[in-house]
Parts: C-alpha cells; sequence; structure tokens
C-alpha cells in the first residue's frame, strides 16, 4: 500500500464518513489520508480516525495544528500508544 | 378568525425570547383546537433571535400540517420583514440556501434527516464562523465550532422527532453568535424514564444531563460515552462566557456565568427539547483542549 489519500473540504462531520474516507482508501490502496485542508472536526470525528488508525492501519498526515491537537487529545485521553 | 398576538419582542434576551415563544406556540395550539383561521400577528416585534422564531417554526408546522390555516403579519419594519423572509420563516426549509453571510437559515428537522442534516447544519457552521474570525482579529475558530458541531451532530440521535429546526445567526456588532436547535421528541426526561433513569424533576434530569452526570449515548459500546453536551455546556459557558438554555416537556435550565439556574413550568413546556446557546469569542490566552481533553 502507499500514496495517500487527500480529503477535499474544510470540515469532517459524522463517523459515517470518516467510515467512507478509510473505505475508499482501502479500496484504493492507499495507508495514508491526508488531511491538510481539514480545518474542523468534532471529537467522535477524532475518536472514529483514533479507532481507524489501530484497527485499520491507517495513517493520518498533514493535519494542522489544531486538528492535530485535537486527535492527540483524543489518543492520550483513550490511553492509546500510535503506532 | 381567532388572533394569537405577539405583544412585545425586544431586547437580546435568550430566556425573555424562549418564554415569548413557548407563549405564542401554546396560544397556538390552543387556537387551532377551535378549527378558525388563525392570524398570528407579529406586527409589535421590535426584535427577534433564534430563541424565538426556531420554536414558533417548529409549533407552526405541526399545526398546518394538522390541517390548520396560520396567517402571519409580519412585522411593521421592513427590515425584520426581510429577515423573516431570509431566513425562511415561519416554514422553514428541507435545503437552506447557503447565500447568506451572517446566518444559516431556519433548516428543518424530521426523523428522517440523518446524516444529511448534520452535513448541511455543520458546513453552514462552518462557512459562519470562518466568515467570523476572518474579520476579527485573531482567535481560533475552532474554540466555537468544536462545541456547537459536538451538539448539532446529536440531533435525531436521541430525539426521534416528527419536526424539528435549526437557526444559526451570527451578530456581526455585538460579536456572538446564537443558536438554537428544536424537536419534538421524546424529551429528556422522556429519555430518562426511557433507560430507567431517576430523577425528581423534568428541570433536574435536564441539569443532570448538562452536567454529563448522566447518558442515555449508546453508540459503538464504549467509544462515545455521550458527555458532548456536558463538553459543550462547560466550553460556552465557562470557557466562552456565554449562555445555555434548553427547555424539555416541564422543565427549563439556563447557565451562565458558572451556574445553573433551573425552574419547573407546567403551563407553557415544551413537547419535546429546546438548546439555545450564545457563544462569544475567545479572549487571548483561552485553550480548548482543557475542555477537549477532560
Amino acid at each position: 500500500m502507499n500514496d495517500r489519500l487527500k480529503v477535499d473540504g474544510i470540515s469532517i462531520n459524522t463517523r459515517r464518513r470518516v467510515e467512507q474516507l478509510v473505505e475508499e482508501a482501502q479500496r484504493e490502496g492507499h495507508s495514508t489520508i491526508d488531511l491538510s485542508e481539514v480545518e474542523f472536526m468534532s471529537r467522535s470525528v477524532a475518536d472514529e480516525f483514533v479507532h481507524h488508525k489501530i484497527e485499520s492501519d491507517i495513517q493520518l498526515c498533514g493535519l494542522q495544528e489544531p486538528i492535530r491537537d485535537l486527535i492527540d487529545a483524543v489518543e492520550a485521553s483513550k490511553k492509546v500508544v500510535p503506532n | 378568525m381567532e388572533v394569537v398576538r405577539l405583544s412585545n419582542l425586544s431586547g437580546y434576551s435568550i430566556r425573555n425570547h424562549y418564554q415569548k415563544a413557548v407563549n405564542i406556540s401554546s396560544q397556538l395550539y390552543e387556537k387551532a383546537e377551535s378549527g378558525d383561521q388563525i392570524l398570528l400577528d407579529l406586527s409589535r416585534m421590535d426584535w427577534t433571535t433564534p430563541a424565538f422564531v426556531t420554536p414558533v417554526t417548529v409549533a407552526y408546522n405541526q399545526i398546518v400540517d394538522q390541517g390548520a390555516e396560520i396567517n402571519v403579519r409580519l412585522p411593521s419594519e421592513y427590515g425584520r420583514q426581510c429577515y423573516l423572509d431570509q431566513i425562511g420563516f415561519p416554514e422553514g426549509y428541507q435545503e437552506p440556501p447557503n447565500q447568506y453571510e451572517n446566518h444559516l437559515p431556519l433548516c428543518l428537522i424530521d426523523n428522517d434527516g440523518g446524516v444529511e442534516i448534520i452535513e448541511t447544519v455543520v458546513n453552514g457552521l462552518t462557512r459562519l464562523v470562518k466568515e467570523w474570525f476572518a474579520s476579527r482579529s485573531g482567535g481560533n475558530p475552532q474554540t466555537v465550532h468544536y462545541p456547537i458541531s459536538e451538539v448539532v451532530k446529536n440531533i435525531g440521535h436521541h430525539s426521534n422527532c416528527d419536526y424539528g429546526a435549526v437557526l444559526i445567526q451570527h451578530y456581526r456588532a455585538r460579536d456572538y453568535l446564537d443558536i438554537c436547535i428544536v424537536d419534538d421528541g421524546i424529551s429528556i426526561p422522556g429519555n430518562f424514564e426511557a433507560h430507567n433513569i431517576e430523577f425528581h424533576s423534568d428541570s433536574n434530569a435536564i441539569k443532570r444531563a448538562m452536567r454529563g452526570e448522566e447518558s442515555t449515548k449508546i453508540d459503538r459500546g464504549s467509544r462515545d460515552p455521550g458527555c458532548g453536551l456536558k463538553t459543550t455546556s462547560k466550553l460556552v459557558c465557562e470557557g466562552l462566557d456565554g449562555q445555555v438554555l434548553m427547555a424539555s416537556r416541564n422543565g427549563v435550565c439556563h447557565q451562565q456565568n458558572g451556574s445553573i439556574d433551573g425552574w419547573s413550568v407546567s403551563q407553557h413546556s415544551w413537547n419535546g427539547t429546546v438548546f439555545i446557546a450564545r457563544l462569544n469569542p475567545p479572549d487571548d490566552g483561552f485553550q480548548i483542549l482543557e475542555y477537549i481533553a477532560s
């Protein structure tokens, strides 16, 4: 698996959307989801990404600082050590 | 013809505007029973906020769909008339237009709304927040976007409503943003009863929900513990020095300045749930992670 799936749009609003992105990445053979355009997400969306980082071995890249901070905070609250 | 007349609506108090809304809605339900045409007279409206128009929109749609005819006399002032037209009052929109700079028009929610309505509302919120913070000299827009998106994503999750609506309004000159989400679903106390959670009054049930003392959320097992309302209320009221008002069945709670004031209403209850928030922009040095990480 190589290359990345770049997400269009500045916000990801639902868990379902995260599931769709992960499914699309896996279908197209991408190991990484590029969130460089994303400026807003909720805690539940961050939680869904953290879940898939573990379960689906999907990596995230291009995180803007507020998004990285949110995902780090959710990971820390779950006491998960990322790969 | 039966007349329901708004005696006066002015000022900016979300508490006052909500009480006027539920008063007007109660009168509409009562007059609808007569079977006569109804005139909703808003000619004396000086000002309005989402706390007034959103509950009245839900009541209007319920009553009209049951066969009643409601005519609306708009405010005398032309600017008020234009505003109500822009936001889609009183019918609301199934697919709100995305063209207005400082509000997301009345967006209707129903039991079939699901993910689509969440996407519509949060995308509208995103646009408004970006425009708001672009005109300011600083601040992290996530601080305002986050608490509202947490509440919006739960639209329909608990409620199982037939009628509902959302309105978001940015007051540029006053530098704050109001949101009101209304539904006619199960209600917070009703939801507690369905999950065998004990409480001593409807306002007590609402207060406990706002404090995160109870959650009826079952979502992917333990991965979503349902603390969105607590986080939102704390962030909005303590972090952003804002306000949250929630009304559900016979209870109302208003949180401001670190305390929650709760009371019971018997005459003007709301069969469902009303969530109203007023968000101020963050002060310099505000750290949203203190609220998200807790």
